[in-house]
């Protein structure tokens, strides 16, 4: 009986929680248009929280262009489909391998961060003094952080999708029996821009999963240093899930 | 000016605060003394409408802010300064940023201003020349003076002062004491302090109320405390002053 108490109440618990996360999404959305005054701070987070996660997205990018590639050319050469390998690597990359690997990646460092950081906060009554001094932490944390990893996760992706399918391209002509006319010419005429698109559509919805729940965390973090060290990994934990999932309903609505 | 009615809070079932009655009225030093835990802290958020009560009313310039929303218990807020236990100053922004938050945040000051109040609260916590170090470079002494800077950055009626001297040695804990005492002769703010150490409310408040159970006992004096038959706030004196 207490077993199923106490998954009732976890099971309560989790769905509560998603209702809340839910609610400061529209709450967040609606203030962005009508409150003012994050542009400096959103600026900030967007360096803090974009720019320095480019090279991690980049190097992981690149390695999983040239692994990806590495399985199709063997594959494909095997079957004299040699030509298709570029529209193939750009296909997987731009559709799924980049916007996933990169939201991993920010997810990892991006959704730690924030929730780390709004939990030591919050942990630390820096959110109270906030609250004390006439300040908003949703206007004053939540959307500077929302709005810089919205923003800043279609450049990422943009970026990964590029090094990503030369990843793919180094792979290919260094196995010395794909030409690199080829590999370019097969991107353009398997592809369209909806392939590139698409991927980008998908991060912006990466990027505000990931940077909503890491500040929900935060918020509710629990007193105690111990309070702190679980956010960051539920965060994290949470943000995966949310993406993986969103990503199976992206894929379906978009291609 | 401060009037709690019948005020109670609890957390998950665990009634915390049972039925407070307090007064305080304007340039009063009142101190609120009672064991870990009990409840203090509670209290003053309850103040400043950072926790809704379960019960009661709590009156602040014959306004009731429990029947407030957000946005008037924010411009009520204005009319308080808060020192925290820990400081909380802001980990990311350098001293002066700090004492500067309020400033530019609530009271919107134009820039050159700012640096000269910022200046002026800096030299009156004597923490002068300090202004670009961050707060993890600095004492907790230190900090709690820069957090005193800035919670009368923007010269509020009303300083809460949750453990000023807590984790203080003693001669640190008389150094924040004669701010506290010297911010309330030279702009006769109201202050309630709320402590579990009884040397700093002897020489900080006229008056003070030691909190049991939820509740709060009858008001002492600081020298009406020291001869109480009261056997419990004997045990605490005892163990205070031993401490
Ligand atoms: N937000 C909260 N949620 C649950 N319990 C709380 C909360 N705030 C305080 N408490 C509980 O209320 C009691 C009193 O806390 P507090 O006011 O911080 O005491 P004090 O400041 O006197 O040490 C403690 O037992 C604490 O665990
Ligand atoms: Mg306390």
């Amino acid at each position: 009986m207490s077993f199923f108490s106490s998954l009732g109440q976890r099971v309560l618990n989790f769905v509560t929680a998603w209702g809340d996360v839910t609610i400061l999404t529209g709450t967040v959305l609606k203030r962005c248009i009508t409150r003012r005054g994050y542009f400096g701070r959103t600026i900030t987070q967007m360096i803090s929280l974009g720019i320095k996660s480019l090279p991690i997205t980049l190097l992981t990018s690149t390695f999983v262009g040239m692994s990806f590639s590495v399985q199709i050319v063997k594959e494909f050469l095997r079957f004299g489909a040699g030509e298709m390998i570029g529209g193939i690597v750009g296909l997987a990359m731009w559709r799924e391998l980049a916007p996933m690997m990169t939201a991993v990646v920010v997810a990892g460092r991006v959704g730690a961060a924030i929730s780390a950081e709004i939990g030591t906060m919050k942990v630390t009554e820096q959110i109270e003094a906030l609250e004390a001094m006439s300040q908003d932490p949703i206007d004053f944390l939540v959307i500077p952080r929302v709005l810089a990893c919205t923003l800043m996760m279609p450049l990422l992706v943009g970026m990964a999708d590029i090094v990503g399918f030369l990843g793919g391209f180094i792979v290919a002509i260094s196995s010395n029996r794909v030409n690199p006319y080829a590999y370019f010419d097969a991107a353009q005429k398997m592809l369209y821009p909806l392939d590139i698109y698409g991927g980008l559509f998908k991060a912006i919805f990466f990027g505000l999963a990931i940077s909503l729940i890491s500040c929900y965390v935060g918020l509710n973090a629990k007193a105690g240093a111990k309070g702190v060290g679980e956010v960051t990994t539920k965060a994290v934990v949470f943000s995966l899930i949310a993406i993986f999932i969103l990503n199976y309903f992206l894929s379906v609505a978009i291609y | 000016m401060i009037t709690l009615k019948n005020v109670t809070k609890s957390f998950n079932g665990n009634s915390i605060v049972r039925g407070i009655d307090l007064s305080v009225s304007e340039g009063e030093r009142i101190a609120i003394i009672g064991p870990s835990g009990c409840g203090k802290s509670t209290l003053l958020r309850l103040l400043m409408g950072l926790q809704q009560t379960d019960t009661g009313q709590v009156w602040i310039d014959n306004e009731d802010i429990t029947q407030m929303d957000i946005k008037q218990l924010r411009r009520m807020r204005t009319k308080f300064g808060m020192l925290f236990q820990h400081a909380a100053l802001f980990d990311s922004m350098t001293v002066g940023e700090n004492v500067a938050f309020p400033l530019r945040e609530i009271l919107h000051l134009p820039e050159a201003e700012i640096q000269a109040r910022v200046k002026d609260k800096l030299l009156w916590v004597e923490m002068s020349g300090k202004e670009h170090r961050m707060p993890s470079e600095l004492s907790g002494g230190q900090q709690k003076r820069v957090g005193l800077a800035r919670a009368i950055a923007c010269d509020p009626k009303i300083i809460l002062y949750d453990e000023p001297t807590t984790g203080l040695d003693p001669i640190l804990s008389t150094n924040i004491e004669d701010l506290i005492v010297k911010l309330n002769k030279e702009s006769h703010t109201t202050s309630i302090i709320v402590t579990h150490q009884i040397s700093t409310i002897l020489r900080t408040a006229d008056k003070i109320y030691l909190m049991r159970d939820g509740v709060l006992l009858p008001p002492e004096t600081p020298e009406s405390i020291q001869e109480s038959q009261n056997p419990y706030i004997k045990e605490f004196i005892s163990g205070g002053l031993a401490s």
